[in-house]
């Protein structure tokens, strides 16, 4: 039944657009009956925003990809547990909030003082203004590394991703209120680091920073 | 229409801010800002900061980088699609690493020497040489094929038809020490990253304490990518040890594979045990349970190799790998445990098995035969 939907994905040189109108739903079910190719347009639809959330989330690291992938075996394992009733999206964020929350667990005892994950090029600005910004950069990835994972994600989830409140504490696996509180004790932290550091202020405000 | 405080602002200013705010809060919030000239400022610093924050944490994500991780990752879907359905995460990483592991393991060739006329001595299973006559025995039982495991993969099937071709042999005096505890104490300063820990091959193992059972699977794949089994070997022990649950009881089978490989029976018949103990559901138990029986029966250990005969006819999920179970079984019952009746069942059931080879249907068939004229 899920495979014969499958027919009419289109092969090959499909365009965006027909697989963006495939229905979640059908594409759930298909890629849970272990269709190869609901499963590459699920993979294709959803990989930018999970690239992006892993990358806010433990920040860019050389094992990026293998978290990635982490979290789509453990997204495809366990498929058929997911219930319609939340959005797929919803379901894969705490996939991708539970992969990130083990990966700081395991780097715990080895947080060495280079481990600040690098955040990516901004862009559409100039080499300068890159350059520039990446000082702002450099001491905002260090404060969200030095954020608890509880913090970290509610901030990236909430503040970065737009996520309401109430998905992401479904994604964080945490209720209503202890989301609200962990947003504001990261947005508290931040302005607290930005008091500190007028670079960090000024990036923030302007979007770079001049020396 | 409760008038909201500057905390409730504070506490809704993302949601303001990205307009997810019900109508009435979003009026609530709009009447406060219009007042309140700290929680204007907040509101508008915010806007900024979040702006800056979105824009500069965007990574780049190229098609080209894009369309290598799908490929990847719906790859990897396909490879655990036949494995247990709630292996945790880790789990997939051994299998992967069990699937080179088997594809550079030589396999066991079990040939049964049928002796005609039979007298009642036990199957005898031997290794067969590289340089062996290639005369085909009357039997010939094959090791359990890799091209049905789980990591069933153009690698897997490249050895598989290499096999056949030229077999490969386990060296008839097998080692029997445990070549794989006590790394080297640390000459060396500690490298932070798993690539450069692998370099250091089993003498880092020391280097990952503390961390998760991945980073030992990332350095295991990682040598055994470059053909260094012994040293891979010390990182599959060392998850055995240190974690549980399936990736444990996972690593423990891609050790016990090594150790076949590398012709330390001994110690792969343990760590088989073993792995059949604990991993009461293992994705490899009827895999497994057939290496182990062979083993055993290699090492005239035939009471002992029964159940796992058993085991395998019970589970296997191949057909034609339960009638070699089924034919091995028989011989056992047939020559060395004299129960005729036994032996005809087996035999029986052997010749029903839809995929039995026709070499195992036509030998069960002969041995019947004799058995009713007895
Ligand atoms: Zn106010």
């Amino acid at each position: 039944m899920a495979r014969m939907v499958l027919h009419a994905v289109p092969t090959g040189t499909h365009t965006r657009g027909s697989d963006d109108d495939y229905p979640w739903s059908e594409l759930v079910r298909a890629s849970a009956s272990g269709d190869e190719r609901a499963r590459r347009v699920l993979v294709e639809r959803t990989l930018p925003m999970v690239h992006r959330m892993m990358s806010r989330l433990v920040g860019r690291r050389a094992d990026h990809d293998d978290l990635v992938q982490t979290v789509y075996a453990r997204c495809f394992r366990s498929l058929q547990t997911f219930r319609g009733d939340a959005k797929f999206t919803t379901w894969l964020g705490s996939i991708c909030v539970n992969v990130a929350s083990t990966y700081w667990q395991q780097r715990k005892n080895h947080a060495s003082t280079d481990d600040v994950p690098e955040l990516m090029l901004v862009d559409g600005k100039s080499p300068e203004a890159q350059i520039a910004a990446r000082a702002g950069l450099r001491i905002v990835a260090r404060l969200l590394s030095e954020m608890t994972p509880a913090l970290r994600s509610a901030f990236v989830l909430h503040v970065l991703e737009g996520h309401d409140i109430d998905t992401v504490a479904a994604m964080s696996g945490t209720s209503v209120g202890a989301t609200y509180k962990a947003v504001e004790r990261a947005r508290q932290q931040l302005e607290a680091q930005a008091a500190k550091h007028p670079d960090l202020a000024r990036f923030l405000s302007e979007g770079s920073v001049r020396s | 229409m409760n008038a909201w405080t500057c905390a409730d602002v504070e506490r809704e200013v993302f949601g303001h801010l990205a307009g997810q705010l019900a109508e009435t809060d979003a009026l609530r919030a709009h009447v406060h800002l219009q007042g309140c000239a700290a929680c204007a400022a907040l509101s508008l610093q915010w806007d900024q900061w979040r702006t800056t924050l979105q824009a500069s944490s965007v990574p780049v994500l190229s098609p080209d980088h894009a369309a290598r991780l799908t490929a990847a990752i719906v790859a990897d879907a396909a490879r655990a699609d036949v494995s247990v359905e709630r292996a945790p995460v880790r789990t997939r990483r051994v299998r992967a690493a069990i699937g080179a592991a088997m594809a550079i393991a030589a396999a066991v060739l079990i040939v049964f020497v049928a002796r005609a006329p039979s007298p009642p001595s036990a199957p005898v299973l031997v290794a067969q040489e590289p340089s062996a006559s290639t005369a085909i025995p009357d039997v010939l039982l094959r090791p359990p094929p890799l091209v049905e495991t789980p990591f069933a993969g153009p690698a897997l099937a490249n050895v598989s038809s290499a096999r056949s071709a030229a077999p490969i042999a386990m060296p008839p005096h097998a080692p029997l020490v445990e070549a794989v505890d006590d790394p080297a104490p640390p000459r060396f300063v500690c490298p932070e990253s798993l690539a450069a820990i692998a370099k250091h091959g089993k003498r880092a193992v020391h280097c990952l304490e503390g961390r998760g059972a991945d980073a030992y699977l990332s350095v295991a794949e990682s040598l055994l990518a470059r053909g260094a089994r012994a040293d891979a070997e010390v990182y599959f022990v060392a998850i055995g040890e240190r974690f549980a649950g399936n990736a444990a009881a996972d690593a423990l089978y891609a050790s016990a594979l090594i150790a076949i490989d590398t012709g330390r029976e001994y110690v792969a018949r343990e760590r088989l045990e073993r792995y059949l103990a604990t991993a009461k559901d293992g994705a490899f138990r009827a895999d497994a349970a057939w290496r182990l029986a062979t083993l055993l029966t290699r090492a005239r250990q035939l009471q002992r190799a029964t159940p796992w005969l058993d085991e395998v006819i019970e589970r296997s999920p191949s057909s034609s790998r339960r009638a070699e179970a089924l034919f091995l079984l028989g011989s056992m019952y047939d020559r060395e445990l004299d129960n005729l009746s036994g032996a005809l069942v087996a035999y029986r059931r052997a010749m029903a098995e839809p995929s039995a080879a026709p070499e195992i249907k036509k030998a069960a068939e002969t041995r019947i035969a004799e058995l009713l004229q007895r």
